[in-house]
């Protein structure tokens, strides 16, 4: 298990409440490592960090059915840091 | 200022037929534009500065753009001419898991290096649509800006309302907002849309379906459709997944297209495939490069100069916020394009940046 319950579970009651359409919505969660950007950080004249990151990122999705009956794939990400701490919550247009 | 207006003489040829009258308002466009150094030349045909012409391929095409800045100087700003069967777009991996086999890019025609989320060149593109007149019209704006307060329409699905505010601040008054629900396709007013210097939505879209849709209490309403613009005037920016979407389109079933071949209507700004936003303030992805995007206008700069410098500092709030680029960051940077000429202002007076 990539997140301990207790954070899980803090996770789904936000979600539940802010976003309630994905409330009875399993995620999926993927764990990963992301390298120092230096080729980003110094096209934008930025001091690049030089650390690895781990965050965590958890999908929850379903489809929803429009007024004129199309299907569009509902999306929620939330982003999380080494601690499980949530860095943003990002869902599709 | 040196543009580029690049475009593929077989390509183009083949979607509207005859380019002799195109070809003459581009010579007309490069007379008028006397403040940029305009080129211009397809990618697959003998061109006055010595680079061979190549296939249609994306990398390709991007080579040929190096070469052609070789051997004339610095090109600041990237004219498109024609849709995905023209000059296709790049088909990038998808950095975020969601239904997107890969992301449709124009941004590493506007970068230099193979970072293609920053981008250094403007870059633009007029689709074909199939017609020469289309072309035409985009081609033939009317160049002029004010300095008047913005006139100004946004539309956004309900549940985002206090996260569209945000965006909406620097061109409206927040509380102008129309949201949908309750607004309907079918309650829709056309004069909405009309003698406006912006227009904003924050809606739904669908890979499929020409429309755009609301949402809340679990309701998604068809927000906008193509009938329901009619004369509407403005730079148009869209967050709805989609909202750039051409391919295999037209007038008919993409409201992006509906939109440019309005006579008032001066760029398109949308992304190209499903798009994220926060559902509140803080701004972020779309959210937060739309937001941008309509401060560097009201600033007096260009359509495409405004999309570029978003892109720039949207990344560098993203590697201030949490030290890098994740993945919906660098999504949002390659999928927003601008449709329409790069060369237009909505204010007089431009800002030195």
């Amino acid at each position: 298990m990539l997140i301990d319950r207790e954070h899980m579970d803090r996770i789904k009651k936000r979600v539940a409440e802010e976003y309630p359409e994905f409330k009875d919505v399993e995620p999926e969660i993927t764990s990963k490592e992301v390298e120092p950007q230096s080729g980003v950080f110094e096209k934008l004249n930025l001091g690049a960090p030089k650390q690895f990151r781990n965050i965590y990122r958890l999908k929850f999705a379903r489809v929803v059915k429009t007024a004129d009956e199309s299907l569009i794939e509902r999306i929620l990400f939330v982003t999380l840091d080494e601690n499980f701490e949530i860095i943003k919550i990002v869902e599709s247009r | 200022m040196r543009m580029l207006i690049l475009s593929g003489k077989n390509a183009l040829q083949e979607q509207v037929s005859d380019i002799r009258p195109l070809e003459k308002t581009i010579n007309e466009y490069m007379k008028f534009r006397a403040d940029y150094q305009t080129l211009f030349c397809y990618y697959d045909a003998a061109n006055d500065y010595e680079v061979t012409p190549v296939r249609k391929d994306a990398e390709a095409i991007r080579a040929y753009v190096s070469e052609i800045e070789e051997n004339v100087g610095e090109i600041d700003s990237l004219l498109l001419l024609g849709g995905d069967d023209v000059l296709p777009f790049f088909r990038l991996d998808n950095p975020c898991d969601d239904g997107d086999g890969n992301v449709l890019s124009d941004n590493p025609y506007a970068s230099r290096d193979n970072n293609y989320v920053i981008p250094e060149r403007i870059c633009a593109r007029i689709p074909d649509n199939k017609s020469v007149a289309f072309i035409k019209g985009l081609l033939t704006k009317d160049q002029h800006s004010s300095d008047d307060s913005a006139d100004s329409f946004g539309l956004t699905a309900e549940i985002w309302r206090r996260a569209s505010e945000n965006v909406y601040s620097p061109i409206g008054r927040p509380q102008d907002l129309k949201l949908s629900p309750p607004v309907t396709s079918a309650l829709f007013e056309e004069e909405w849309l009309q003698d406006k210097d912006y227009l904003y939505f924050n809606v739904h879209g669908s890979k499929a379906a020409a429309n755009w849709y609301g949402q809340g209490g679990g309701e998604y309403p068809i927000a906008i459709k193509p009938d329901n613009i009619v004369k509407a005037a403005g730079v148009v920016a869209s967050e709805a997944c989609y909202g750039a979407n051409i391919i295999d389109k037209a007038e008919n079933d993409a409201i992006c297209l509906k939109f440019l071949a309005e006579e008032g209507v001066r760029g398109f700004c949308g992304s190209t495939t499903i798009a994220y936003g926060p559902a509140a303030p803080p701004s972020g992805e779309a959210d937060l490069l739309i937001k941008y995007f309509f401060e560097y206008l009201e600033k007096g700069l260009t359509t495409g100069e405004s999309l570029r410098n978003a892109k720039l500092d949207f990344a560098r709030k993203a590697l201030r916020r949490h030290g890098f680029l994740d993945d919906d960051d660098k999504k949002t940077l390659l999928q927003f394009v601008l449709y329409g000429d790069p060369t237009l202002r909505v204010r007089q007076n431009a800002m030195r940046v």
